[in-house]
């Protein structure tokens, strides 16, 4: 039982009523995007903007998308999660009943992500992260949707192998881990791999996002662990490598993830910001192909510096991935918009096949087990800074340059 | 008096039309979350404008019910129906547990202390194992926008329907408000101040324990972020205050035109969503400024006061027969 | 000789160390209406405070119908049957006149419907049934303390402690007080009553319990506390009332 204005605000929604519209043929695509573009995770949530962005920018540059001779561009569909579930699943209800998008970019975190999926899986609209990345979401196993970063247990053990590998090899470790999702899955991952690399675990700790680490660290000091790593974000890195530096202590190896590849990483720490490791599937300089669009690394990360005036970083890259992902497995299926449900899901297995060389590495979803339509086609890299600039250095196959081990201490 | 019960009714018959109306399920949703709101904010008011205390970890009771029932239909395999009814008893009990301590304190510490506990509820959340953590925790997908918003529906109309009688027409309500104008004066008159002030307090979580159990089931998916964090709070806080405190239509009528205005913007002008926090910001402060009984509040005492100025002095007879209806 | 209603056994109240009230004994027989003065900050109220609840007695005790009520809280002794006053006003502002003897009336009548009638009852002998839509807060002062008068009242009390319910008040307004009070001990009412105004306490107390710097200087007949020298001198140098 509401108040009278309860009746007025009936009338206000029956007036907002957009006018359904019959399913027209149209020439174009119709593309819902679902990120954070307000609300505490804005910042990732226009990363990922970018990259869709990228991305539907070169496609139209190109005329859109061939399908059989013709070409159809595609136009962005936008839908704020503003960082909070409920307006996660409500953007994709909006997207699938009122624009009725044919397939949706998703959102920048693992929590919108598990939100709006159910939704989109409910009308049959796929869907392809090009950020969001938790086990939990591959758990849930959604055919409809996918990501192409796959999940940090996949790469977080490359670093670790990496470092494993180094002569002389590091015999402890010291792991901490923010309390986050992503960083602690990233502690977490590094831990695992550690032990199966043989080496000792001191010390594991999960902390809570922005405590001061002095305390662990220099307990840590009397332990002398030969590799520090750590899951964190941005800030939380460079306070740790300052943390050591006040203590004055120096491991052989230093591991963080994820803010290595940041410029504001090595802005903020200069020299100290030398010899650190870390962890990624995507820089400016490694060695890929690509089929469409652009065809390597570098031409994308000029292209999206020309564009944006801002360095591209992996979830950039992986957003713009995605939508390469989309327009290959339409190309497939002969997808010609509008997509009814039945080329929905024909689009589905397309994409569960596809096997495409990018910019960005190879995409190629899991269709079975833990990592059920993650991007397993990528090759974890080790990066480190070296000379203020980051490198790859493992593995050797794709390795710009030898990593520099053990660390010097810096004065 | 009776031309008010008559249009709550058929806004409430309205609403119970509308899903075999509109079949569209995206205004469901709005609809669906426009009452959550309702419900939030009315239930919010209960113990800050009812009875003058202003609880800034409302949103704890909130996560507190969407976490036990995320738990026992996760772990436990329980129904939804069955864990419903303990969502409104967890958050009862933290009621009782927080406000003993707590309720013993006046105005700005009470409003910091109930902060700071909800801060720490939302730790607990954030460390613990057996909730998640920072991952938070999966319900069981039911999605049924029908059944959701009539879900929603009924409960906020049921709960709607409690305060309106426990506040306004039964003792309690009066008592409450006597705790609130001056707690001396109504212990001398026979109240319990910590008694009374405590069944507020319960009275205003349990309902928004259920709310969160709702909502769990309905977004199936919670975290700390999102269920034990300020959103809940601080929406409601504005939703009550911009429509009037101290009473249920007050907020009902707040949580309405600030979500449907929130909700239109975004989806109908994102390219301006700047400036809605703008708008909403600046008309929100003027409200506080120019019409502090709120907008509803300032619209009923408008009319109160063109009613009162109608109406004839009471009859001599009238009072000596001791009859008279307020 | 009836059972004593009310009986204060040197009852002693500190704070921080100093004697608010010391060592004050007395009783009131039932149907007394007894009046309490003293100069300013003598403890007047503190013993108020102390009798209906609002502070536990450090020593001593206060028997109400031969039972021990000290320390025990305000809300159980106005179930018991006392009453009392405030002297700086405690309206329920936001409410109407009606609504703050309603909430009086719970106490006896728990149902809506007899506590409006009871409240209205109470109004009418009051004086302020023609004001029981308004605001509390638009009523004059002595609107005010008749309100404050007809909560106390509405519990039905056997015991009910003004505290200084006629200050303030025009000559008038005086009068139709002190009729008032007058009324309530011919209903059987027991009335214990601060106040600074001589001739009124002098008129109409049955006895006079006079306290200076928290003790009890003296108790007796109006007639001869005023002749009392201990009284006298407790006014000298107190501006003339």
């Amino acid at each position: 039982m509401k108040g009278r204005t309860k009746v007025l605000a009936l009338l206000l929604v029956l007036a907002m009523s957009v006018p359904v519209w019959a399913d027209e043929a149209r020439d174009f695509f119709k593309v819902g995007v679902i990120t954070s573009l307000s609300g505490s995770l804005a910042t990732g949530g226009n990363v990922t903007k970018r990259g869709y962005d990228l991305w539907a920018d070169a496609v139209n540059a190109a005329g859109g998308i061939e399908i059989q001779g013709k070409k159809y561009p595609v136009k962005l569909f936008y839908g704020d999660d503003q960082s909070e579930p409920a307006q996660g699943a409500s953007a994709a209800e909006r997207l699938a009943t009122q624009e009725k998008v044919d397939f949706v970019l998703g959102p920048y975190a693992s929590g919108l992500t598990l939100a709006a999926a159910p939704v989109l899986e409910k009308f049959k609209i796929p869907m392809i992260t090009g950020s969001a990345e938790s086990p939990m979401i591959w758990k849930e196993k959604f055919r409809y949707t996918f990501g192409t970063i796959p999940p940090v247990n996949y790469t977080g053990s490359a670093p670790i192998n990496t470092i494993a590998g180094l002569n002389p090899k590091p015999k402890t470790a010291l792991i901490l881990g923010s309390n986050d999702t992503f960083s602690k899955a990233t502690a977490e991952a590094f831990q695992d791999a550690a032990v199966k690399a043989g080496i000792k675990v001191l010390k594991f700790n999960i902390v809570p996002s922005g405590q001061d680490l002095i305390p662990y660290l220099s307990a840590a000091k009397a332990m002398q662990p030969d590799l520090i790593a750590f899951g964190g974000h941005d800030e939380e890195l460079i306070k740790l490598v300052k943390a050591l530096n006040q203590i004055n202590y120096t491991p052989k190896a230093l591991l963080m993830h994820y803010g290595v590849t940041e410029p504001a990483f090595i802005e903020a720490l200069q020299k100290s910001a030398d010899q650190v490791f870390g962890a990624s599937v995507w820089t400016e300089s490694i060695k890929t192909k690509g089929e469409v669009l652009w065809p390597d690394a570098k031409s994308y990360a000029d292209a999206a510096m020309k564009a944006y005036n801002v360095p591209a970083d992996y979830t950039q890259a992986g957003s713009s991935a995605a939508g390469i992902a989309f327009q290959m497995a339409l190309i497939k299926i002969n997808g010609v918009p509008p997509l009814d449900e039945k080329k929905r899901d024909e689009l589905v297995d397309a994409l569960e096949k596809l096997k495409v060389n990018t910019f960005y590495g190879e995409i190629g979803f899991a269709t079975e087990g833990q990592f059920y339509h993650a991007n397993v086609g990528l090759t974890p890299l080790t990066i480190q800074i070296q000379n203020g600039k980051v490198v790859v250095v493992g593995p050797d196959s794709l390795a710009e340059s030898k990593p520099l081990y053990p660390m010097k201490a810096k004065k | 008096m009776s031309r008010k019960y008559l249009l709550l009714i058929l806004s409430f018959g309205a609403l119970l039309a509308v899903p075999s109306v509109i079949h569209d399920t995206f205004f469901l949703r709005i609809i669906t979350e426009a009452i959550l709101w309702i419900g939030l904010a009315i239930s919010w008011d209960v113990l800050a404008g009812y009875t003058g205390y202003l609880n800034f970890g409302h949103g704890a009771f909130f996560g507190i019910g969407a976490y036990t029932t995320a738990l026992l239909m996760k772990l436990c395999g329980w129904s939804f129906f069955l864990a419903l009814p303990f969502a409104g008893l967890a958050a009862g009990a933290l009621a009782v547990i927080a406000g003993i301590p707590t309720l013993r304190l006046k105005g700005a510490y009470f409003a910091i202390a109930t902060w700071a506990l909800s801060r720490a509820i939302q730790q607990v959340a954030l460390v613990m194992d057996i909730t998640g953590g920072p991952d938070g925790m999966r319900l069981p997908t039911f999605l049924h926008p029908d059944f959701f918003y009539y879900l929603m529906l009924g409960v906020v109309a049921a709960i709607f329907a409690l305060y309106w009688f426990l506040l306004e027409k039964a003792p309690f309500g009066l008592k409450v408000k006597a705790i609130r104008e001056d707690d001396q004066s109504a212990m001398s008159l026979g109240l319990n101040p910590t008694w009374i002030k405590l069944q507020a307090f319960i009275l205003s979580a349990v309902p928004t324990g259920i709310l969160g159990a709702i909502y769990a089931y309905w977004i199936t998916y919670i975290d700390p972020a999102s269920v034990l964090g300020d959103l809940v709070t601080d929406q409601a806080v504005v939703m009550a205050v911009f429509g009037g405190l101290g009473t249920l239509i007050g907020p009902a009528i707040g949580a309405i035109i600030i979500y449907l205005f929130k909700t239109y913007f975004w989806a109908y002008l994102s390219d301006y969503q700047v400036l809605y926090l703008i708008i909403l910001g600046g008309v929100i402060a003027a409200s506080v400024v120019f019409l502090p009984n709120g907008l509803w509040g300032t619209i009923s005492g408008y009319l109160q006061t063109r009613n009162a100025v109608k109406q004839k002095p009471v009859p001599q007879e009238k009072i000596d027969k001791g009859v008279h209806h307020v | 000789m009836s059972e004593p209603l009310l009986q204060v056994n040197a009852v002693t109240k500190t704070f921080g160390g100093l004697h608010a009230v010391f060592q004050v004994s007395f009783h009131i027989t039932p149907g007394e209406i007894i009046g309490l003065i003293g100069p300013n900050g003598a403890g007047k109220t503190t013993l108020f405070n102390v009798i209906s609840g609002f502070y536990a007695p450090n020593k001593g005790q206060i028997l109400f119908n031969g039972q021990d009520i000290s320390g025990k809280p305000p809300y159980k002794l106005a179930v018991l049957g006392i009453g009392r006053t405030f002297q700086v006003v405690k309206p329920f502002a936001g409410l109407t006149v009606l609504e703050n003897v309603i909430i009086a009336s719970f106490a006896r009548h728990p149902k809506r419907r007899q506590a409006e009638q009871h409240a209205w009852m109470i109004l009418e002998t009051t004086g302020l049934a023609d004001r029981a839509n308004a605001q509390a807060s638009s009523l004059t002062l002595a609107g005010r303390k008749r309100l404050e008068v007809s909560k106390a009242l509405a519990l039905e009390p056997t015991l009910l402690l003004l505290d200084e319910v006629v200050a303030g008040l025009n000559p008038t307004e005086a009068d139709r007080t002190i009729e008032l009070i007058l009324s309530l001990r011919d209903q059987g009412i027991t009335i214990l009553i601060v106040e600074h105004i001589m001739r009124v306490i002098m008129n109409i107390s049955d006895r006079v319990v006079v306290l200076n710097f928290g003790q009890k200087i003296a108790e007796g007949v109006p007639r001869d506390v005023a002749k009392d020298s201990g009284v006298i001198q407790a006014y000298l140098g107190e501006a003339p009332q």
